[in-house]
């Protein structure tokens, strides 16, 4: 333990590799996860008084959590609509109920105000909340650093025991007592309901979604197509096939709209198979693959940013316009940081990425109108280090009210400024690139790292808070999960009347829970369930990481 | 002034830290032709800026966790490059990185001991010439430990070491560069972008793409019904009677009454089964499939295939060695494109000759169907999740730093290597380690972006912002001689490393740019002789001395240390 205490460094890094280690034991469908984990072994070992500065704390924090806000912008945004806000109900009402909640177990059994915010932050899931709370206790006027040490700890032991009877409950009672209260089978369910936003379109059946339009590349010799040129030729084939390129007496030629055909001409012709064997039918006889003709298939992903081709599905776009989506086939949809079903019926968001392939001109194209490519490899860090300069000078902004005087903080800040520089991101793709793979990590690390110094900060003060309420702070998880959650059910399909998959999801979305809707979807084998979880998954990683200092404000040093 | 740095910079000191590294990626984006400052260097010289400015100090266990997790991952990304360096066919290159090297090394030392500097300095010094900055991070936790020194000492012998640095890293990434690209190959008597096409040629690539020259992408996959042709026979019987014939056409799929077979090679195809017939294109039109097997029928349930790309680490044994021509024609490969190449993390400019090594990522691209067999027989899928295996690099770091504590005592002078250093090594062990069994310890490439280039800088940025208010006085300790005998020792180890590289072991004049710029760890000097050669060819020679150098270097951080101390 020496060690440790001498290098805060290893400290750290023995918590994080341990920690996550710790995460992966399961119990039944229920995995602890690295961050619980983490936590509970920074904080053992922090019991030994091994601590490690609190800079790198702050310093993680603010990457996470602009991350967070960074990833979840474009859809936040995107979501604030008159569908959007139906379900932001169901966000509102937990944040609200939590905090109410909190403020009520504080009144009623006399908790500390970290204790109160480390239930609220545990019993969300949420773990975002710690650090906005322990900011704003921070932060509360007339505080000895004693004080702040001691409370601040309590919001780390508290959340911690919270946080693995709340995951529990949430994973329990949505993929397995909320089908049974609503009487449904959620695998049928999930299907019926696919089945009718799926409308009439019968040509393409469950079992064939994998199975894409077969693309393909074929030479032919001009001799009965000779004389059109390549826009006629196109045209006529319905702009089901492009021509790709032209090869004339050795010669690559570029495969211009007005060029003109010629006998003995070898070109290669990219589309669907059935078209393309009829564009052959027209051209001539098929040859040899051509050196330097051959282009192959291009991959990229694309971001959606056109607003007027938001809200439309691809097949509404395909029928409206050929022009572009002719030879450019979908196969994958990424909102957030989930996979929906890549078929035409899905509806576009701004935000979204999707995976296309075809022929490099056909995606250019494709990306040009709809959006910007995603590049994997780059990140401009000048923009995201100005976004968490302005993230936390905005939390530096206080207001009073009445008594209590209400800052965003660091935490706050950056969330907001992380939302708005990534929404701004989305609008203009030119700057600002943040690639998903890279935020996603830097999202894990920074709130890994934060976890682990939070815990280790927290173990000496763990012990005695835990044998102080041995009972309490499992009930209060529990209860904070199941109260809101059940509400929000009754509201949901009573008075907004969410079909039952989706709104399981959304249940699962508005507490931010991923293992839940994961545990949902394998429940449902079926991903409708995601098309709620993703409207409430952003909005409440807004609000919920703002009931931190909220509470805090309420609660102050009493 | 006063009112900020009270009110804003010393409260929030991750403000500081972040609009350091703003500014500092800022002024790394100036260059001039193909060699710009580097982000690295750019957050350095913010950092002393803001940090002279504001008068802030950051506490150092940001600055170390920082710097602990880019070394591990230096290390990680290196790690199988560097062991493979170590057999047969990498030494000369490693050779030439070690003279490199220890030339450096030896220079530096006597500079130092010529002019006076003590270890601080000296290791800034050593670090700016030789373009590592990971010494500096070395250099500092060497000098922590140093017996006798009063903690005021320490701490401005430590502030020293970003100043040498600053002042020498500039000047020694420019001479690199140009002494590599446009003087070394004239003095050698070689046009670096003939020599490279000609090597080129050699390596048998004679199109940077390599798979335009033979039709790679020539393997189609068609329906047909059988009724002219392969009625009555087994699949295995009609792709072994093809073989013979030196046609590659296989059947991959049959469908018979509506329903999709499973495959199997003993299928009997009976007269109306549609056949999904998988060739090379120039075989299938010789073969004349609509007069042999009978009408083409487009049946996009047979054929139709969702692309996929995969990650694969290649790890099977059978197929380490052979060269990327050879595994294209194994049957497996057939409908399975290579789309790129990764080595040691960095995206490989591979030939149609370039052998596949343990660790190498290939990227495969084809039908689902086709793709997975294919990565199965290569080797293992690299998840492509963006989950980093904490665990790994946790524990990775931890152990690292744990044999890095104990000082083994050299000539009475306490040597260790510091806790960075372990996880230096440690990253090595656990990037070779992953690269023969690469389920274990997923790092993405986002990840890796994370611990690296944002670890480096904002490590270096953290050191900037402490070493700040000192670099007047210290720059003024230094003088002019800094700069001038940082130039002599950069200049001086490339001239040993490419008077041996070209006498002793005979490495052709691209690749010897590449070696002698990896053995230097120079990054931007390799953009520069690319640029020159026309050609990505001086790169294949710039992976292993780079593991090696980076190694090498690092460590002399904690070296020079001890020696001046």
């Amino acid at each position: 333990m020496s060690l440790l205490r001498e290098n805060a460094v290893l400290a750290l890094f023995a918590c994080l590799g341990i920690g996550y280690l710790v995460g992966k034991l399961r119990v039944g469908p229920i995995q602890l996860g690295g961050i619980c984990g983490t936590l509970i072994v920074s904080m053992l070992i922090g019991a030994q008084h091994v601590s490690v500065n609190s800079d790198v704390k702050n310093v993680a924090f603010a990457l996470f959590i602009f991350s967070l806000g960074y990833i979840a912008g474009p859809q936040f945004f995107a979501n604030l609509n008159a569908k959007g806000l139906r379900f932001g109900v169901l966000s509102v009402l937990e944040a609200g109920v939590v905090i109410l909640l909190a403020l009520g177990f504080a009144k009623g059994f006399d908790l500390d105000v970290g204790t109160a915010s480390g239930i609220l932050a545990g019993a969300a899931t949420e773990s975002a909340v710690v650090g906005t709370a322990q900011e704003a206790i921070g932060k509360l006027s007339g505080i000895t650093p004693d004080q702040s040490n001691q409370l601040q700890a309590h919001v780390a032991t508290a959340y911690s025991v919270c946080y693995l009877f709340g995951l529990i409950t949430i994973v329990m009672l949505t993929s397995q007592l909320f089908p049974m209260m609503l009487r449904i089978k959620l695998p049928e369910a999930c299907r019926e309901l696919w089945e009718k936003m799926r409308g009439g379109d019968t040509s393409l059946g469950e079992d064939e979604q994998a199975a894409l339009p077969a693309l393909v590349g074929r030479t032919y010799l001009v001799s009965q197509g000779e004389g059109a040129t390549i826009a006629t030729f196109q045209s006529t084939a319905r702009q089901l096939i492009s021509i790709e390129g032209v090869k004339r007496d050795g010669q690559v030629l570029t495969a211009a709209p007005d060029l003109v055909l010629r006998r003995g001409d070898r070109v290669l012709v990219v589309g669907g198979r059935e078209a393309v064997m009829d564009a052959g039918h027209e051209l001539g006889p098929e040859t040899s693959g051509v050196p330097g003709l051959d282009s192959p298939l291009a991959v990229q992903q694309v971001v959606v940013t056109s607003k007027e081709l938001s809200g439309r599905s691809l097949n509404e776009l395909r029928a409206a316009d050929g022009e572009y989506t002719g030879g450019v086939y979908l196969t994958d949809i990424q909102r957030v940081d989930h996979h929906l079903p890549a078929v035409g019926e899905t509806e576009l968001r701004r935000g979204d990425t999707l995976t296309v392939v075809g022929a490099r001109s056909k995606v250019d194209k494709f990306t040009a109108k709809i959006g910007a490519g995603v590049r994997q490899d780059t990140a401009d860090y000048i923009y995201l280090s100005l976004g968490i300069c302005v993230g936390v000078l905005l939390g530096m902004v206080s207001v009073h009210a009445g008594s209590a005087n209400l800052s965003l903080g660091t935490g706050g800040g950056c969330l907001i400024a992380g939302l708005v520089f990534g929404w701004l991101r989305a609008q203009h793709p030119t700057f600002g690139a943040y690639p998903p793979v890279a935020a996603q990590t830097a999202k894990d690390i920074g709130l890994s790292m934060f976890i682990a110094v939070t815990g280790l900060a927290a173990g000496p003060d763990a012990g005695p808070l835990l044998r102080q309420y041995p009972v309490l702070l499992p009930s209060a998880g529990i209860l904070m999960v199941v109260v809101p959650a059940l509400l929000s059910l009754f509201v949901g399909r009573k008075l907004l009347k969410i079909e039952p998959p989706i709104l399981i999801g959304a249940v699962a979305g508005q507490q931010c829970s991923t293992p839940a809707i994961t545990a949902v979807s394998n429940v449902a084998q079926s991903s409708v369930p995601m098309l709620g979880y993703t409207i409430t998954y952003t909005l409440s990683n807004f609000l919920l990481p703002l009931t931190g200092p909220i509470l805090v404000g309420i609660l102050g040093l009493s | 002034m006063d009112w900020i740095t009270a009110h804003v910079f010393k409260p929030y000191p991750e403000l500081l830290i972040f609009l350091t590294i703003s500014i500092g990626f800022l002024v790394g984006k100036v260059r001039y032709k193909a060699i710009g400052l580097g982000a690295v260097t750019g957050c350095l010289i913010a950092g002393l800026f803001t940090g002279w400015v504001t008068d802030v100090t950051i506490n150092g266990t940001v600055k170390s966790v920082f710097f602990i997790m880019f070394l591990f991952a230096l290390g990680y990304k290196v790690g199988p490059q560097f062991f493979r360096g170590l057999r047969k066919d990498g030494l000369p290159q490693v050779g030439v990185a070690v003279v490199v090297c220890l030339t450096g090394l030896g220079v530096c030392y006597g500079f130092d001991k010529m002019l006076g500097y003590g270890p601080g300095l000296g290791a800034g010094l050593l670090g700016g010439a030789l373009t590592q900055s990971a010494v500096i991070g070395v250099a500092q936790d060497a000098i922590a430990n140093i017996q006798g020194l009063s903690a005021d000492q320490i701490t401005a012998e430590q502030n020293l070491v970003p100043i040498g640095y600053a002042v020498t890293y500039p000047l020694g990434t420019i001479l690199c560069a140009i002494l590599l690209a446009n003087i070394a190959p004239k003095l050698l008597k070689s046009d670096l972008a003939a020599d490279s096409r000609q090597l080129a040629i050699e390596l048998d690539a004679p199109e940077d793409n390599p798979d335009l020259s033979e039709g790679y992408y020539e393997v189609v996959l068609r329906a047909f019904s059988a009724v002219n042709g392969f009625v009555g026979r087994t699949i295995d019987d009609v792709e072994a009677q093809q073989k013979e014939l030196g046609r590659r056409i296989y059947v991959t799929r049959v469908r018979r009454a509506g329903a999709i077979l499973e495959h199997s090679q003993q299928t009997v195809i009976e007269r109306g089964d549609v056949l999904a017939v998988s060739a090379l294109r120039h075989d299938l039109v010789d073969f004349d499939p609509v007069a042999h097997i009978g009408p083409e029928t487009d049946d996009a349930g047979l054929l139709g295939y969702q692309t996929e790309h995969l990650h694969v680490v290649c790890s099977e044994q059978a197929h380490l060695g052979k060269t990327i021509a050879e595994v294209r024609r194994e049957p497996f490969m057939v409908g399975v494109f290579v789309d790129k190449m990764y080595r040691s993390g960095a995206e490989f400019p591979y030939r149609l000759s370039t052998p596949l090594e343990r660790g190498d990522t290939l990227v495969l691209t084809g039908p689902k169907r086709l793709v997975d067999p294919a990565t199965k027989a290569l080797g293992k899928t690299v998840p492509t999740s963006f989950a980093t295996d904490m665990v790994w690099v946790g524990l990775g770091i931890f152990l690292g730093g744990c044999i890095g504590i104990p000082a083994l005592t050299a000539g009475g002078v306490p040597i260790s290597l510091s806790t960075s250093g372990g996880a230096l090594i440690m990253g090595l062990v656990f990037g070779w380690i992953r690269g023969k069994y690469p389920t274990y310890g997923n790092v993405p490439p986002g990840a890796q972006w994370f611990m690296d280039t944002f670890g480096l800088c904002a490590f270096v940025a953290i050191v900037g912002v402490n070493a700040g208010p000192g670099f007047t006085s210290g720059l003024s300790q230094a003088g002019w001689g800094l700069l001038i005998w940082g130039a002599v020792a950069t200049v001086l180890p490339l001239i040993a490393g490419l008077l041996v590289g070209h006498y002793v072991f005979r490495i052709r004049t691209p690749i010897l740019m590449g070696v002698v710029a990896g053995a230097q760890t120079t990054t931007a000097a390799i953009g520069a002789i690319n640029e020159e050669a026309k050609s990505q060819i001086p790169t294949l020679g710039y992976t292993i001395p780079y593991a090696a150098g980076n190694v090498l270097l690092t460590i002399w951080g904690a070296v020079i240390v001890a020696l001046l101390g």
